[in-house]
């Protein structure tokens, strides 16, 4: 009966004994007296997988990187370059005007969000970016 | 973030910090729709676990997750917003009917500009705050958040309703007053310290009797994290695991409402019943499929291709049965149901049960196969689901 005991100790103060538990044959007290000891220690839940981004700051990590190659002709081609948005920037352009290029930052990086990631927003996605400037800029932090 | 617990659960030589944390995750009850804030409160939960209650409930009451979860940072001077202070009264510390609602209104008063800022951190912001007096179980003073936790944890129902929870909890799911008694008035003269509460529950002597032994039915988290730890089960795939677990009733970070989860018989129905019988066989029948597999990999399906292959071996479990061996020791193969039966269950194995473990058994062909039939068989006994 004392090994049941020993192994109802496990189930309850943790999630079950293992064969190595049940094996070392100590007595409820001295199991007890481990556990409590064993679980003085705190550690956080902590790791790179675990570091969530907003799932816009996927969108707005564009800007860092020139262009992305993934964006067709299709796509590159229509944009015009006053709108500073950063995925439909076409490649070409990008190299030629590297300087201009560079003093465009779009307006969504500088409206900062909780944990400081860039809020991509409708107003930024807009070709006339004249209007958007219009706006007090109190406007474009909302959180 | 699931599974990085669901491992700590398995495998942390802390188990029981672990487990109290579990219980603790229920009590608190909180979804959000931020994993960050969702993480933090786990991990203040995970620290201040075993430590002094009033810290514990301060530090999680001051989380955004719990925060925007009970809506206090709607909670303004002008507009009490009542929803956090009479969820931490109702549900965290002192339960229903032990407050009026004139306690809830003013305890939502003192708690007015709790707030957090934009990098998730708590705050209190002084021009939302209602610094006017305010009566709060029968004491009257300008009381700020702080205040109103602290009164309310000098209430004698607190360190009832949280002694009898984690009696629930951890004992047995009909809480005997005569057990209770005495762990309440110790748990208040230790100033709620819930490690010196918990080592008084588990050494006392009603906590070994046979009648404790076995009441209690396995939550779905702890059934899956019981597999892992019982038989050192090696999970490829451990998001599948979730998966069972959603189906079972059971989603970390995913109450069903403030609540939390119900225990006890609530985890058992019609739905959740047949699966929780066949989850080892689902479990251990992939394994097997995996072990056929590498057998075969030199002659009979040469054609297949080591991609097929490592997908199939991805959502695999691996049973090493190197230390349910030891365990028997060289105990003779008639004896090996009845020990075996005494390392998976609480509840004593009936004649009728053992036979059928028996005839199961019966069936290999291989030392092997027979201690694998004998596992599983034994595993999906109704009585496997009780701790």
């Amino acid at each position: 009966m004392n090994a049941q005991q020993l192994q109802h100790l496990y189930w309850r103060a943790g999630f079950g004994p293992r064969p190595q538990d049940v094996a070392a044959g100590l007595s409820t007290g001295k199991a007890l007296r481990q556990l409590l000891h064993e679980a003085r220690a705190y550690e956080p839940i902590t790791s790179a997988a675990l570091s969530y981004n907003d799932p816009q700051g996927a969108v707005m990590a564009v800007p860092a990187a020139p262009a992305t190659p993934a964006a067709g002709p299709a796509a590159a081609s229509p944009a015009p370059a006053s709108s500073a948005q950063p995925g439909t920037l076409n490649p070409a352009r990008m190299d030629a005007l590297p300087a201009a290029v560079d003093a465009l930052r779009p307006r969504s990086a500088l409206a900062l969000r909780r944990q400081g990631l860039p809020q991509l927003r409708r107003a930024d996605l807009t070709p006339s970016s004249a209007s958007c400037k219009m706006r007090p800029s109190g406007m474009l932090s909302l959180a | 973030m699931s599974t990085a617990w669901m491992n700590k659960m398995a495998t942390s030589p802390g188990q029981l910090r672990e487990k109290v944390a579990l219980f603790w995750h229920g009590h608190f009850a909180c979804r959000t729709r931020r994993p960050d804030d969702s993480l933090a409160l786990l991990n203040t939960i995970r620290e201040k676990a075993l430590g002094k209650f009033p810290d514990l409930l301060l530090a999680v009451s001051q989380e955004p997750a719990m925060l925007q979860f009970l809506n206090n940072q709607q909670n303004r001077k002008e507009h009490p917003n009542e929803n956090f202070a009479r969820e931490v009264m109702e549900l965290f510390t002192l339960g229903r009917g032990n407050y009026t609602e004139n306690d809830v209104k003013e305890a939502a008063r003192a708690f007015t500009g709790w707030s957090y800022d934009a990098q998730s951190r708590f705050t209190f912001r002084e021009r939302q705050h209602d610094a006017g007096p305010k009566t709060l179980l029968g004491q009257t003073g300008n009381f700020g958040g702080e205040d109103a936790l602290r009164i309310i944890m000098q209430q004698p129902a607190a360190a009832t309703f949280i002694v009898t929870k984690l009696y629930r909890f951890f004992v047995n799911d009909v809480p005997n007053p005569a057990h209770i008694e005495p762990l309440t008035v110790a748990f208040r003269k230790s100033h709620y310290d819930i490690g010196d509460l918990l080592e008084r529950m588990f050494s006392a002597d009603w906590f070994y009797e046979p009648a404790a032994m076995a009441t209690i039915i396995k939550s779905p988290v702890v059934l899956v994290a019981g597999l892992r730890r019982t038989l050192n089960l090696k999970v490829d795939n451990d998001k599948q695991l979730l998966g069972y677990q959603k189906a079972l009733g059971q989603t970390l970070f995913m109450p069903p409402n403030v609540a939390g989860w119900p225990c006890g018989r609530a985890w058992i129905d019609s739905s959740s019943l047949l699966l929780r019988l066949q989850l080892p066989s689902i479990l251990f029948k992939n394994a097997e499929f995996a072990v056929r597999l590498k057998d075969d990999e030199n002659d009979i399906t040469p054609q297949t291709t080591g991609r097929e292959r490592t997908v199939k071996n991805t959502e695999t479990t691996h049973l090493p049965l190197a230390p349910i061996q030891q365990l028997l020791g060289g105990a003779p193969t008639e004896n090996q149901p009845q020990l075996l039966a005494d390392f998976l269950l609480q509840a004593p194995l009936r004649p009728e049960n053992l036979a059928l473990v028996q005839q199961a058994a019966a069936k290999a062909t291989t030392p092997e196969e027979r201690l694998r039939n004998t596992l599983l068989s034994l595993l999906s006994l109704p009585e496997y689901q009780l701790a």
